[in-house]
C-alpha cells in the first residue's frame, strides 16, 4: 500500500499540463466555498456586534403589560427584573433602553427620529463607538436633557453644537408632551446600524412620554417602565440555555416569560416602541415577557446568510458538477494512455483493486494540493480586501460593513471543512473512470499498445 | 410648630382641591357656548372644503360629506375629493370612531382624536362637545381677540387620552361663542391654535361653525382652513351611521 501511495505522489503531477489544468479547478472550488463562509461569517460577526452595542443584548427582554384596561408596550417592573438576572447570572450586566419615534422641531422645521434613551451612568454600548464632529459623550453626560444627534439630522436642521431643539409626542396615553432638548453632540459614525442613531437620556425620554402627571401610574415603585432590558454575559456561548434559566425564573417571580413564539417575536423585541396600546377585556396584573436570544433577534439576518450561502452553494454545486465531468474525461484519457503502464503493473501481478487504488489516489493528491493552493490564494485575497478595499460605510451594503471595511471571517473549521469536502469530492467522482483502469484485462492492455 | 404645618397642610390641601375643581364662571361660559353649539335637537348634514396649506408646498384640498347626530354621538365622515382619498370615511359611535379605508376594505379602530387626512384639523372638532367630562376649567379674565372682547378659560385635563391636556378658550362676550382656542402639551408648549372664523345660525340660538382655521404652531407656514357649505337640519336616514353604509360608499 505504501508503494502505490508512493507511486501515486509521483504520478500525479507527471502530465504537468493536465494536471494543472484540473487542479486549478479544485482551487478556484476551494477559494470560492471559502470566501461564501468567510463572507457569511463576518456578516453574522459584523451585525451582531453593532446589534448588540445598538439595538439588542445577548438576551432582550421585551413585553407587555396591562394597566388600567389598556395593554401597553413595555417592560414594567425592571428592577425587580434585573434582580432576577442578577441573581441568576451574577456576572451579567443589565441595561434598560426607553425608544420611541417622535418628530423633532427647529425652527419651524420638522423630522420625524428615532430616538434611544440610555442610562448613561451604567450602560457603556455606546462608549467609543460614536465619532463626534462636534461635542462629546462628557458633554451628553453632564446635562440631563442633552441628545446626540448624527450629522444627517443636525445639516437637515442647520443645527449646530449646543443649539436647543423642540420634541413633540403623543405620550403613552395620547395627549401631547413636549420637551427641549440641548444638543450635546454630532456624531458621524461609520458603523451602519450606529449612523442614524439619536441617543437620548432614559429619564428625559420617560417623562416625555409618560409625563409628570402620569408618570407614577406607569412608573410606580415596582412598577418601573422601560422599553426593553439588554443582557450581556462574559462568555455569550450558550445563550438558549441561559435564557430557558432566566424564563424559569422570571415565571417562579410572577412574571409570564417566555421565548418568542416566532422569528417575528423576535424581531419585535427590538423594533417594537410602540406607544400605543390596545384595549384589554379586564384589568389583570400581568406582565408579559419575552427573552429572545441575539440569534433569534438576527433571525432576519440569518434568512439573508441562507440566501447568500445559498447561491454560493449553488455556484460551487456547478462547478464541482464541471470538475467532476473533467475527473472523468481527464481520468479515461490518462488510462487511454497509460494501457502499457496498466498492463505492465496487472501481468506483474498487480491486482485489478491496487491499480484502481492508485489512479483514486492520484487524483485525490491532486485535489488535496490545489485545495490547500485554493485556500492559500483566498487567504491572500481575503487579507487585501480588508486591507486595501474600503467601501461607502453609508452606502447600500454599508450593514456588512464595519468602517467601510468588508469583514471577512475565515475560521479552521471551515478550511478543514472545504479542503476535505474537494478532497472527497474528487476521490468519489475518480472512482468509477479508476474502476474501469483496474478491470482492463493486461492482454487487452498490451494489446492494444503493442 | 405643629399648628404651622397643620395651617400649611391645610392651605396645600385648599389649593390642591381648588385646582381640580371647576370655577363656577368658567362652568357657566362652556355650558352657554356648548348649548348653542351641541345640536341634539336635529340631525346636521353639511359638506367640508379642507385646504391644508404648507410652507415651500402646493395647497392640498380635501373635500368631506359630514353627517351629525348629536343626541346620539354619532357622526360619520365620507371623503368626496380628492380621487386619492375617495371611499375614505370615518364613522363615530359614541367614544368609539372607526376609519374605513376602501383599499383594504377594513375598519381601523381610531383615537377619537385622529387627525383627519393627516391635516391639522382633529375629529373631536366634529360633533358633540363634552369638555366639562374631560377637563377642570379655570377662569382667566378677559383678552382682546382681534377687535373682540372675550372670556378666557383655560382647561386642563383630567383625563388621559385628551390631545391636548392644556387648552385656553376665548369665548365672546357679545354673543358667547369660542372665537380662538390655544391647544398646548403637557409642558404647556403651544402646539395648534383653532380660529372659529365664522357661525351660521342654523336655529333659534343654536350655531355651527362655517370658517375654521387650525393653525400648527410648530411647523412654519403649515395651516388647514375649513370651509363649510350647504348646512341642512333635515332627518338623517339611520342607516347613514352604520359601517355598511360606509362601505357601500366606496363601490
Amino acid at each position: 500500500m505504501g508503494k502505490i501511495f508512493s507511486l501515486a505522489f509521483k504520478n500525479a503531477f507527471r502530465q504537468k499540463k493536465r494536471s494543472v489544468t484540473l487542479g486549478v479547478n479544485y482551487a478556484v472550488v476551494t477559494l470560492l466555498l471559502l470566501l461564501v463562509l468567510s463572507f457569511s461569517n463576518g456578516v453574522r460577526a459584523t451585525i451582531g456586534n453593532t446589534l448588540v452595542r445598538g439595538t439588542a443584548g445577548h438576551l432582550t427582554i421585551s413585553g407587555e403589560y396591562v394597566s388600567e384596561k389598556r395593554v401597553l408596550i413595555g417592560v414594567q417592573a425592571y428592577e425587580r427584573i434585573t434582580r432576577t438576572v442578577k441573581d441568576l447570572f451574577p456576572d451579567s450586566t443589565v441595561v434598560k433602553r426607553y425608544n420611541f419615534s417622535s418628530a423633532l422641531y427647529y425652527r419651524g422645521i420638522s423630522k420625524r427620529l428615532s430616538f434611544i434613551g440610555v442610562d448613561a451612568a451604567v450602560d457603556q454600548s455606546f462608549t467609543g463607538q460614536l465619532s463626534f464632529a462636534a461635542g462629546s459623550w462628557e458633554a451628553f453626560l453632564a446635562a440631563p436633557n442633552a441628545v446626540i444627534v448624527p450629522r444627517s439630522v443636525a445639516e437637515y436642521y442647520g443645527l449646530s453644537n449646543g443649539e436647543e431643539v423642540l420634541i413633540s409626542r403623543r405620550t403613552r396615553l395620547g395627549a401631547f408632551n413636549t420637551g427641549t432638548l440641548k444638543i450635546a453632540g454630532i456624531h458621524d459614525t461609520g458603523n451602519f446600524f450606529l449612523s442614524e442613531l439619536v441617543l437620548c437620556h432614559f429619564d428625559f425620554l420617560q417623562d416625555l412620554d409618560l409625563t409628570p402627571a402620569y408618570r407614577d401610574r406607569f412608573n410606580a415603585a415596582g412598577r418601573e417602565t422601560a422599553t426593553t432590558l439588554f443582557v450581556y454575559f462574559k462568555d455569550p456561548s450558550n445563550l438558549t440555555a441561559e435564557r430557558d434559566l432566566l424564563v424559569n425564573a422570571l415565571n417562579a417571580r410572577g412574571f409570564e416569560a417566555s421565548g418568542p413564539k416566532t422569528s417575528n417575536d423576535a424581531i419585535s423585541a427590538v423594533t417594537a416602541a410602540s406607544p400605543r396600546y390596545t384595549v384589554a377585556d379586564r384589568d389583570p396584573n400581568i406582565i408579559r415577557l419575552t427573552v429572545s436570544t441575539l440569534d433569534e433577534v438576527l433571525g432576519i439576518v440569518g434568512t439573508v446568510l441562507a440566501v447568500v450561502n445559498g447561491i454560493g452553494i449553488f455556484i460551487t454545486l456547478i462547478l464541482l458538477f464541471i470538475i467532476a465531468v473533467s475527473i472523468f474525461i481527464n481520468l479515461r484519457m490518462t488510462i487511454n494512455e497509460r494501457l502499457e503502464e496498466i498492463g505492465t503493473m496487472r501481468a506483474m501481478g498487480v491486482e485489478a483493486g491496487s491499480v484502481t487504488r492508485l489512479f483514486i489516489l492520484e487524483n485525490t493528491v491532486l485535489a488535496l494540493f490545489f485545495s490547500l493552493i485554493g485556500t492559500a490564494v483566498s487567504l491572500l485575497l481575503m487579507g487585501a480586501l480588508t486591507l486595501f478595499v474600503r467601501f461607502p460605510a453609508a452606502g447600500q451594503i454599508g450593514v456588512i460593513l464595519d468602517a467601510g471595511k468588508l469583514v471577512l471571517v475565515p475560521t479552521v473549521p471551515d478550511v478543514l471543512l472545504v479542503v476535505g469536502l474537494v478532497t472527497a469530492f474528487a476521490a468519489l467522482f475518480s472512482f468509477f473512470p479508476a474502476r474501469y483502469g483496474g478491470r482492463i484485462k493486461p492482454v487487452d492492455a498490451l494489446s492494444s499498445t503493442y | 410648630m405643629r399648628s404651622v404645618f397643620f395651617a400649611t397642610l391645610l392651605l396645600l390641601t385648599g389649593a390642591a382641591a381648588f385646582a381640580q375643581t371647576n370655577d363656577p364662571r368658567a362652568v357657566r361660559i362652556i355650558e352657554n357656548f356648548e348649548s348653542k353649539l351641541n345640536l341634539d335637537a336635529f340631525d346636521v348634514t353639511s359638506d367640508f372644503t379642507l385646504v391644508q396649506k404648507k410652507a415651500a408646498e402646493a395647497d392640498r384640498v380635501l373635500r368631506l360629506n359630514i353627517y351629525r347626530r348629536d343626541a346620539a354621538g354619532l357622526f360619520t365622515i365620507i371623503f368626496t375629493y380628492p380621487d386619492s382619498e375617495k371611499g375614505k370615511g370615518y364613522l363615530r359611535q359614541g367614544d368609539d370612531l372607526y376609519l374605513y379605508l376602501p383599499t383594504t376594505r377594513e375598519f381601523v379602530f381610531r383615537n377619537r382624536k385622529d387627525d383627519i387626512g393627516s391635516t391639522d384639523v382633529r375629529t373631536d372638532i366634529f360633533g358633540r362637545l363634552t369638555n366639562l367630562e374631560k377637563f377642570n376649567v379655570r377662569f382667566e379674565g378677559k383678552a382682546t381677540v382681534s377687535k373682540w372682547e372675550c372670556d378666557v378659560v383655560r382647561f386642563d385635563a383630567k383625563v388621559p387620552d385628551v390631545s391636548f391636556p392644556i387648552q385656553k378658550w376665548y369665548v365672546r362676550v357679545s354673543d358667547g361663542l369660542p372665537i380662538k382656542v390655544e391647544n398646548f402639551s403637557a409642558s404647556e408648549a403651544l402646539l395648534r391654535t383653532f380660529y372659529y372664523v365664522d357661525f351660521k345660525q342654523v336655529a333659534a340660538g343654536k350655531y355651527i361653525f362655517t370658517r375654521f382655521l387650525a393653525v400648527n404652531n410648530l411647523e412654519e407656514g403649515q395651516r388647514t382652513l375649513i370651509t363649510v357649505d350647504n348646512v341642512r337640519t333635515t332627518r338623517i336616514e339611520d342607516y347613514i351611521f352604520t359601517k355598511a353604509y360606509l362601505e357601500r360608499q366606496s363601490r
